[in-house]
């Protein structure tokens, strides 16, 4: 008996010591990548954070998905301007319009054409082919900053879901993001990324004139000694126990960018930059967009209306401002979406050049608006709905009041309808082409990128529409989260929204169908950021970092399914 | 019996590794002006440009936001003047006001040493600085090692030494070389 207990101590500090299980488990992945697979899931994930949560219910928030659903209409909640012509303020007005998509009603927005610099041509809703909406996701708490972080980093404790999928990359840019909005970095999705392996995200600044440069730069330009000294740096810098993993890693990567002909991919990302600064260019422009720029849209004219016809004074205002120009299309003109067309390009560039496979994108809101006249919001008497009779047009400002901010608390109808609706039709465009360019690239398996691309459209929250019409706040329990790939069989929307908000929290009560959560049969409770961190997770082929959270899609021979398709408009 | 001490072998092997997959060291880098000013301690004050170009202005590589606090108004003649670091706060000031305190190593930051290495160690003066009172005739190895690693680290010189002996064979090892390399081996910045 002594001997054998012995035995066994001897055996166990000897399996303690060489840890066989874990050398195992360590080695196995470096013999065969098949011992390491650990799902099969897509490749890459782009996130595309609307920072600012602007109002998505003329873009993709069905609040309407079938015929029989019931919606309680809001004025404030509209796809497109009424079909009639507007000769002055106050004809303006607004219409909830749908489009066949699939078997579902989308917002009106997807039945117009692609603009003509795009490759496809034909509807908008080309993009739905492959995509699956999850509304009606209740965050619990508001604020931009918790819920943008939350986006990719649900559990404050664990990993971001781009930090695991950077610690699992094999790519030379594990992680790559892009700031855009006015937001600081850390309180975005850019700064919730978190590493188990001592990956960093790469942030390229929004205010750098060529995003290229910006990220090869160390590449690029520079002294270079001899191959010969080169070389010997290199073999002793790459014997065994002279550096950490990490820094070899990182070392690795650097040799491989070095290795690739960098002004050659140059040349690539500034004929991709300029496709989409043409896509960007000619859609804000177009003015034959349907129930959004096809007719003149008439300034509020103080002058010309009696005192009851100042009651749609709200549709026109922005910020401090009710907008007064007489053509308010012309805000378009000078219109710029900071950073997009680079952002589109270099997502498009590292992707197809299997640089990077994790991106995050923070997107700016529309700028530099064109606006000239209007009144000042300080004479305007909100409780009487008027003005003062001797108000006069006032010249508006540089800066904010020319920006359409995408956490739009202070914008009327006007300005969410026509400046987000631009905004969305630019986007959708330049989506449209980047799925394309995704779907033209093969891999050897004939598999295309698209295939094997997960592009995530996310915001913090989704928008109350305010009673007065003079803009939205935070629904904050009502986000919403649009999913597209190749891997997508078609085109499904799943969640339960309430037809209106009663005795739950919100902002205002009984505001109409905006998207509030619902519970679902399927978890007998509403949706949590936690499932769909857990089905982003799943789509992936990565543990969730919120696993009590379970998800609402798997992945079946390359294919993600739902594994719901609960879509109702419940009766608060 | 023997099949229960399997057993219980077996299921102390999975606790260890468990435990053991668990456990992670996370290596903290020094940010921008932690490089940045070891960089112009080895260099000197003549390759502030390189060193300001590549590392100073660079903090969404090597992180730490400028400190408006190490600044100073000071009344002058002319009204005015800030007196401080302010180099470090000078170009973008927002967006290095808004750095993060801590970035880790990636590509991009192994790409910037290597290049602000080269550059350095191909300027004459920089060079010239960095050499200063090491014996050209000698063997200085720790010499120059000690240039980036002041103190500790002796595993990491007693592997190089035999790295060197592996390669001197083949080729001579001159005071440049060992400059680039040392300043080359990244381990330096960690904290």
């Amino acid at each position: 008996m002594k001997k054998d207990r012995r035995d066994f101590l001897h055996m166990g500090a000897g399996f303690f010591a060489f840890n066989p299980v874990d050398f195992l488990a360590r080695n196995l992945c470096s013999l065969s990548e098949s011992f390491c697979d650990e799902s099969e899931g897509v490749e890459n994930y782009l996130l595309f954070h609307l920072a600012g949560a602007p109002p998505r219910w003329l873009f993709d928030s069905p609040l309407q998905p079938r015929k029989s659903d019931k919606r309680v209409a809001n004025p404030m909640i509209v796809t497109t301007f009424s079909e009639k012509e507007f000769n002055s303020s106050r004809d303006v007005e607004f219409e909830y319009r749908s489009t066949q998509v699939g078997k579902y009603l989308m917002p009106h927005l997807w039945s117009l054409p692609t603009s003509s610099s795009v490759t496809y041509q034909g509807q908008l809703s080309k993009l739905l082919d492959h995509a699956l909406i999850i509304r009606g996701t209740r965050m619990g708490v508001d604020g931009h900053s918790i819920n943008g972080r939350r986006l990719v980093a649900p559990n404050p404790n664990g990993p971001s879901i781009t930090g695991l999928l950077a610690d699992r990359s094999k790519k030379d840019l594990p992680a790559v993001g892009m700031t855009g909005s006015q937001y600081p970095v850390h309180v975005t999705s850019l700064g919730a990324f978190r590493s188990q392996k001592a990956n960093s995200l790469i942030l390229i600044s929004k205010k750098s004139p060529d995003y290229f440069q910006e990220l090869f730069h160390s590449f690029l330009e520079g002294a270079k000694g001899s191959q010969a000294e080169e070389e010997l740096v290199e073999a002793i810098l790459s014997r065994r126990d002279i550096l950490r993993p990490q820094t070899v890693k990182a070392r690795s990567q650097v040799k491989g960018l070095l290795k690739k002909d960098l002004e050659k991919l140059k040349a690539q990302y500034k004929k991709r930059f300029a496709k989409y600064e043409k896509i960007i260019l000619e859609s804000k422009l177009r003015r034959d967009l349907k129930g959004l720029t096809d007719k003149a849209i008439p300034g509020f004219e103080k002058e010309r209306l009696t005192h009851s016809d100042q009651d749609n004074a709200s549709f026109f205002l922005l910020d401090d401002y009710f907008l007064g120009d007489r053509d308010l299309r012309d805000a378009l003109l000078s219109m710029e979406l900071q950073g997009l067309a680079q952002q589109m390009a270099l997502t498009e560039f590292l992707v197809v050049n299997g640089l990077s496979q994790t991106i995050t994108i923070d997107l700016a809101n529309p700028t530099k608006l064109n606006l000239d006249s209007g009144y000042h919001l300080d004479d305007f008497d909100i409780k009487k709905k008027s003005f003062h009779h001797k108000t006069r047009q006032v010249k508006i400002k540089e800066g904010k009041p020319k920006t359409f901010t995408f956490d739009s608390h202070g914008s009327g109808l006007i300005a969410h309808h026509l400046f987000s609706g631009i905004f969305y039709y630019t986007f959708a465009n330049c989506l449209i082409e980047m799925t394309e360019t995704f779907k033209e690239a093969k891999d050897k398996g004939g598999k295309n990128l698209y295939q094997k691309t997960l592009i995530h459209l996310a915001s913090e929250f989704g928008r109350e529409p305010r009673p007065d019409l003079m803009g939205s706040e935070h629904g904050f329990n009502g986000q919403l989260n649009t999913f597209l790939s190749g891997a997508i069989r078609d085109f499904k929307i799943i969640g339960n929204i309430f037809d209106t908000n009663k005795g739950t929290p919100a902002t205002y009560y009984d505001i109409g169908t905006w998207g509030e959560g619902a519970p679902l049969d399927f978890f007998k409770r509403p949706l949590v950021y936690g499932n769909i961190a857990s089905s982003i997770c799943a789509m992936l082929g990565i543990p969730s970092p919120t696993p009590k959270d379970p998800p609402l899609v798997k992945v079946a021979q390359g294919q993600i399914e739902t594994l719901t398709e609960e879509c109702e408009n419940v009766i608060a | 019996m023997r099949a229960l001490r399997t057993v219980f072998t077996l299921m102390m092997l999975f606790f260890n590794h468990v435990l053991w997959s668990q456990t992670q060291v996370q290596t903290r880098y020094g940010d921008r002006l932690f490089v940045g000013e070891l960089l112009l301690r080895v260099f000197g004050p003549d390759c502030k440009t390189i060193v300001e170009k590549e590392v100073f202005n660079k903090p969404h590589i090597f992180g730490g936001p400028c400190d408006p606090y190490s600044q100073r108004l000071v009344k002058v003649k002319e009204g005015y003047k800030t007196v401080g670091p302010r180099e470090k706060c000078s170009e973008s000031f927002f967006s290095q006001y808004r750095a993060d305190l801590i970035v880790e190593n990636s590509p991009l930051r192994s790409g910037a040493i290597a290049k602000v290495c080269q550059s350095l160690s191909q300027k004459k003066a920089c060079l010239n600085h960095a050499l200063k009172g090491i014996d050209k005739e000698k063997d200085s190895i720790e010499e120059i090692f000690r240039l980036f690693y002041p103190i500790g680290h002796e595993r990491l010189l007693g592997e190089f030494k035999m790295a060197f002996e592996d390669v001197s064979r083949k080729k001579s090892i001159d005071h440049k070389f060992l400059l680039k390399l040392f300043c080359q081996s990244e381990e330096w910045q960690i904290l």
